[in-house]
């Protein structure tokens, strides 16, 4: 799933709702479709996700968190070092590209908790696993990926 | 693991030899994981040329643990035991699921080999075109992972808690006997090697932080064994605060340093030591405070943790690059985010991503920070994997510490899991060797977890020998 999260993210236009930050002033930060999709789907699957509890989940929200926290706090701690701005020696352009990666694939794992709820469902998945890890190679040897598209 | 089937008479003598053979085979191993001999290196160093390449180091504690499965495997294999054992749970083939997906998605490592393999006109020189400086990185680092996170728990648990000949065999306290008594041998050589005038001790490790990473681990083991209410003596009290005193004192790494205090905090309050204890601790930790920066010899060496190495710089490389590492991160062109750049992969693809921030220090890329390296390495998947396994092997421990209220072990893989969490963020300790470590600690949470399993201790005092029950 996260996988084919990622090359829909990919494939899709990047267009829609776009937000303006003080530390990127001229940029416009644009939400993908497919970010829209996928954080109204796990909202609205929160019922699902929200009763059940999976430890994989909560590593993978834990490793998010982790990361995020540590992305911040190395920006806010080189920012007393070094001038940032977009053309200055500490670019902020990434933070919100990675804070809005964090946010969707922190909602894919709730998807993926969904349904994964159900144990059904779940062996489903693993046997499947397999036939993607098989896909993903033919994809890579008959179709090697470009410099511009993932 | 079953128990309960008798062993014929005719068979004990022959399998007291080979339960011997397995003991040794084990305690060889434990003792080998507290060093990190390096026996030789795969690549060339070009150090001397102005640049650097990364090298692959061949560690003692990785030969030993190979070595011990190839004894393990025929034995097990001998005896048809192979039903009896102890598997390691889903989380850790998870792991291993990530590492073989980041392998399949991974952009750089996929180009490389497609590059690599174009001219290639004969099996022979596919073969060897595939493997690329990107492709020997990922099989290193899988090979050393499964190693760590499903051979190593594999091995210890089933080597300590040995079910293979039908009945139950325990060496729990061997084995810990055997930690501690290298431990300490460590420990003596560290303070020998201080005494002689060094900077910087390292004991039998390739560098004063490993060394420093090695003691955090450790040492809340050591301590829930010496805490433990059962034997709240003057002596452990005195041995306790002698531990940290000799251990600290050897340390070079702050970062260290405050991880190991935070673990044994977490240690105590696990533990709820009698407030003696906690007092006469708090005290040496005062004292400790106190002392540590006033060994004279060891101050430029310490000072590394804060001090800039030029006049140019303004902040640690290790912390620029935690931020050059976040930078790799958003990225998602160059690869997958949830997948990574592959496995071993990380210093290959963080070079370009220095743009405007310094990068004085020549030296591989390495923010230090294990969390970091393994996003940008196996993606979010894969750090999602690595943390689902020691939260499962934590949650483990917890309910191991609920179900064995006497019992210390617990606590004090529970005080060894918190400070490795803590100090992976300074010091990434699962390379060359030390991953064995943490293994280790990892299977002691399924042995306190099978207490119920082991014969049990008949009335114990106070004595040395008690304390390693």
């Amino acid at each position: 799933m996260f996988l084919i999260y990622g090359i829909a993210r990919n494939a899709g236009p990047e267009e829609g709702f776009s937000l303006q930050f003080a530390a990127l002033p001229g940029d416009k930060f644009v939400i993908p479709y497919s970010a829209y999709v996928v954080i109204f789907t796990a909202i609205l699957t929160g019922p699902y996700w929200w009763f059940h509890r999976l430890n994989s989940t909560y590593a993978l929200l834990g490793g998010i968190v982790l990361v995020g926290g540590l992305s911040f706090f190395s920006f806010f701690l080189l920012k007393r070092f070094f001038p940032a701005g977009t053309t200055e020696i500490l670019d902020p352009t990434p933070l919100p590209s990675l804070s809005m990666l964090l946010v969707e694939y922190g909602c894919v794992a709730l998807l993926c908790h969904a349904v994964a709820a159900r144990r059904r469902t779940r062996r489903l998945a693993l046997r499947v696993l397999p036939a993607i890890m098989l896909a993903l190679a033919a994809r890579h040897q008959f179709f090697p990926a470009t410099e511009d598209g993932e | 693991m079953n128990q309960g089937t008798t062993i014929k008479p005719s068979q004990n003598s022959s399998l007291g030899l080979w339960s011997c053979i397995d003991a040794i085979t084990l305690c060889l191993l434990v003792v080998a994981m507290c060093c990190q001999i390096n026996l030789g290196d795969i690549g060339r160093d070009t150090t001397a040329e102005g640049y650097v390449t990364k090298q692959l180091k061949i560690a003692l504690p990785d030969i030993a643990l190979f070595m011990c499965f190839g004894w393990f495997f025929l034995r097990t294999t001998a005896l048809r035991a192979w039903k009896k054992l102890w598997w390691p749970p889903l989380p850790c083939w998870a792991l291993l699921a990530a590492l073989l997906i980041s392998i399949l998605h991974s952009r750089p490592l996929v180009n490389a080999v497609a590059e690599s393999i174009a001219g290639a006109e004969n099996t022979r020189e596919l073969i060897k075109a595939l493997l690329t400086k990107e492709s020997k990185e990922a099989i290193a680092e899988t090979i050393q992972f499964a190693g760590y996170f499903l051979i190593a728990p594999l091995l210890f648990v089933n080597l300590i808690h040995d079910a293979r000949t039908g009945t139950l065999l325990s060496r729990r306290r061997l084995v810990l006997w055997t930690f501690f008594l290298a431990l300490c041998g460590v420990t003596l050589l560290g303070c020998w090697q201080l005494l002689r005038g060094s900077q910087a001790p390292q004991s039998w490790f390739s560098s004063p932080n490993a060394w420093a990473a090695f003691c955090t681990i450790a040492l809340p083991l050591l301590l829930a064994r010496l805490l433990s209410a059962k034997v709240s003596t003057v002596p452990a009290i005195g041995l306790s605060c002698a531990a940290i005193a000799l251990l600290a004192a050897t340390m070079v790494s702050f970062w260290a340093l405050l991880c190991v205090l935070a673990a044994l905090v977490a240690v105590g309050l696990w533990l709820r030591v009698p407030v003696r204890m906690a007092a006469a601790l708090a005290v040496t930790a005062v004292l400790l405070i106190g002392f540590w920066p006033r060994q004279a010899n060891l101050q430029p060496a310490r000072q590394q943790s804060f001090q800039l190495k030029s006049q140019h710089e303004k902040v640690k490389k290790q912390f620029v690059e935690w931020y050059v590492a976040t930078t790799r991160l958003a990225n998602r062109r160059e690869a997958s985010f949830a997948t990574g750049a592959g496995p071993g992969n990380y210093q290959f693809n963080i070079g370009a991503y220095y743009s405007r921030l310094p990068n004085e220090e020549k030296m591989p890329a390495d923010s230090n920070n294990l969390f970091l390296v393994q996003a940008v390495n196996i993606g979010i998947l894969g750090l999602g994997a690595l943390l689902w396994m020691v939260l499962h092997f934590g949650q483990l421990a917890f309910k191991a510490r609920e179900d064995f209220k006497d019992d210390w072990l617990a606590a004090g893989v529970l005080g060894s899991m918190t400070a490795w969490l803590l100090v992976n963020l300074f010091h990434a300790s699962i390379v060359r060797g030390t991953g064995v470590v943490f293994a280790f600690m990892l299977a002691l949470a399924i042995i306190a977890l099978h207490r119920d399993r082991e014969p049990q201790p008949e009335e114990k005092g106070n004595s040395l020998a008690d304390w390693m029950s």
